[in-house]
């Protein structure tokens, strides 16, 4: 199971929000991977709700992890809470933000 | 990555799927037509400044052609923008999308041709400007009522959507006060002080439409950009307040008191801009961003507000001589050192980000597939010029006119020539990815 929730972090590391340019693992956006014998579901955020950007990088995050999914059943949950903030950005990601 | 703390609710689903969602987006020329006639506008201003700026001064002032001028500038670069911005916005702040996209275009096509007719028949020495000049009223007044009707389908109304309601119906009082002005300056009949009612109408439209417009978008959009975030509104909250009371105060007092306290409403005024500023150093001070154009341009536009609110203090004590080329400077001071260059920062990260969603936005998508970022999609060291070309222009022009130095306003509007040209190269850049494949660069990490 650990190797799938690891093979679905790095399909999500692909996934560049386009206005941040980082991953949206990076960022902070994915909450929680939850692994089933049948499904993969990803709990994710956007950096801001309505973003019209939002459903173009959802659909990025489905087709990466359906990539990976061997077979299973992919989800991508959306959540507002707890809202993202720039607190929640990797200590690599400001670096890189910053340069 | 690691669990938040914070119990995890499930939010409600978004417009739709992955390419069935295009469908449903904003149609991409809706809010770009808006973008292609303001960068039109403003290169056609620059370009008519740099050819005729001796009309601006001394014996050979030209009051229809100045009044022209500004005009192209205040309704066919600034107006058009913000309206077009504001279509994109609209879903971001309010969370409701614009209801009519039809009417819309046609709100468009009336400012267009509005702003078109007022400017050419004032450059033909036309006098009944007033009767095009109806169009671009027309043209707003379609606009406001979409925007009304899409905000009682449920839109919200929180801290940056107040202030952009509040703007939009200063708005509607601008454009009828201007038409009466142009009415009035053809027949006499209306007004009997007029130059008070000109002053109610310069910062009924640079303050009431335009300055609180960009000041309620720019705590979300710069907070967005710069991914800061607002730890107290308490300053913002005293600015907004403060504005308002300022505002009223001195349109109230020049239509029906005779100007008597204006050194009282610009005091106000300016301490609601230095509230603003306050403010908007605890976004800057919380970015986690390096500073790229947008926010330099923004940077740039806070200096230039506060030259424009020391400049509105100088001239209602009486510092500042209460003539025409030192009023010239008070009002380019808002427009090319304030208001542009906050337009252009923000529209920076607007017209790339259009273009990605309607062009790059990815349908079926595998990786190691690359899309670009938006960053992508223009030239930033092309952006960097054009700031630094506008911030020689804004401040040669200001300094030229209170100096009343021919020399300085030539240099300031050949600048301002580069400035246009270069955006409007810029945006020239970004669209051509409609047409042309994307490359991705061996540098980017
Ligand atoms: C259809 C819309 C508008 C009409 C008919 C109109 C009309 C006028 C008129 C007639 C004057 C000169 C009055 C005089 O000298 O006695 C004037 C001045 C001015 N207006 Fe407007 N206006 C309109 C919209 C706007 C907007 C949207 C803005 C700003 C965003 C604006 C900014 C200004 C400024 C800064 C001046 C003073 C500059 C000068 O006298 O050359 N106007 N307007």
């Amino acid at each position: 199971m650990d190797s799938v929730k690891i093979s679905t972090l790095i399909a999500l590391k692909s996934v560049i929000d386009p206005e941040v340019g980082l991953d949206v693992v990076t960022i902070g956006l994915v909450y929680a991977v939850e692994i089933a014998p049948d499904s993969i579901t990803v709990v994710m955020t956007l950096t801001t709700p309505n973003c019209p950007m939002g459903p173009s990088i959802l659909a990025m995050a489905k087709d990466a992890v359906e990539a990976i999914a061997d077979g299973r059943q992919v989800e991508i949950r959306t959540v507002w809470n707890p809202p993202w903030n720039p607190a929640m950005l990797s200590q690599g990601g400001r670096e890189r933000l910053a340069r | 990555m690691g669990s938040p703390p914070i119990q995890i609710t499930q939010a409600p689903p978004l417009n739709a799927g992955a390419a069935p969602f295009l469908a449903k987006a904003t149609p991409f020329w809706l809010p770009m037509r808006h973008f292609v006639a303001a960068a039109f506008s403003f290169w056609l201003f620059a370009a008519a400044l740099a050819w005729g700026n001796e009309r601006l001064l001394g014996f050979s002032f030209d009051a229809s052609w100045a009044l022209g001028l500004t005009h192209l500038l205040t309704l066919g670069w600034v107006t058009m923008t913000i309206m077009g911005a504001l279509i994109q916005l609209m879903v971001v702040v309010h969370e409701v999308p614009f209801s009519a996209p039809g009417r819309l275009a046609w709100a468009w096509a009336l400012l267009t041709a509005g702003t078109a007719g007022f400017v050419g028949s004032l450059w033909a020495g036309w006098d009944r400007y007033w009767i095009p000049a109806a169009l671009a009223f027309a043209g707003v007044i379609v606009y406001l009522q979409v925007f009304v009707e899409s905000l009682l389908k449920g839109g919200k109304l929180d801290w940056s959507g107040r202030h952009i309601a509040l703007a939009l119906s200063y708005l509607s009082l601008v454009i009828l006060l201007g038409l009466m002005l142009a009415y009035d300056r053809e027949r006499g009949l209306i007004f009997r002080d007029p130059r008070g009612v000109l002053i109610a109408h310069i910062h009924l439209a640079l303050i009431g439409w335009v300055t609180l417009m960009i000041v309620g978008v720019s705590y979300r959009l710069v907070a967005m950009f710069s991914l800061s975030h607002i730890e107290s509104k308490t300053p913002g909250i005293a600015a907004l307040i403060l504005a308002n009371i300022g505002l009223t105060g001195l349109v109230l007092d020049c239509l029906f008191a005779s100007r008597r306290l204006l050194p009282v409403w610009a005091t106000i005024l300016a301490a609601a801009y230095a509230a603003y500023a306050y403010q908007m150093n605890g976004i800057f001070r919380g970015r986690l961003r390096r500073i790229d154009p947008a926010l330099g341009y923004t940077l740039l536009a806070l200096f230039g507000g506060a030259v424009w609110a020391a400049l509105g203090l100088g001239l209602s004590f009486g510092f500042v001589p209460d003539d025409t080329p030192r009023e010239i400077a008070y009002i380019l001071a808002a427009l090319l050192g304030w208001v542009t260059p906050f337009i252009l920062g923000q529209i920076h990260k607007i017209v790339p980000f259009l273009v990605w969603l309607h062009v790059f936005s990815p349908k079926n998508w595998r990786p190691p597939l690359q899309i670009p970022r938006t960053q992508d999609l223009a030239s930033e060291k092309a952006a960097w010029w054009e700031m630094g070309f506008l911030a020689a222009a804004a401040y040669a022009l200001i300094g030229g006119f209170l100096l009343e130095s021919p020399g300085l306003i030539r240099l300031g509007s050949w600048s301002l020539l580069s400035c246009a040209t270069l955006y409007a190269a810029n945006t020239a850049l970004t669209l051509s990815f409609l047409k042309r494949p994307w490359t991705p660069s061996k540098s980017r990490p």
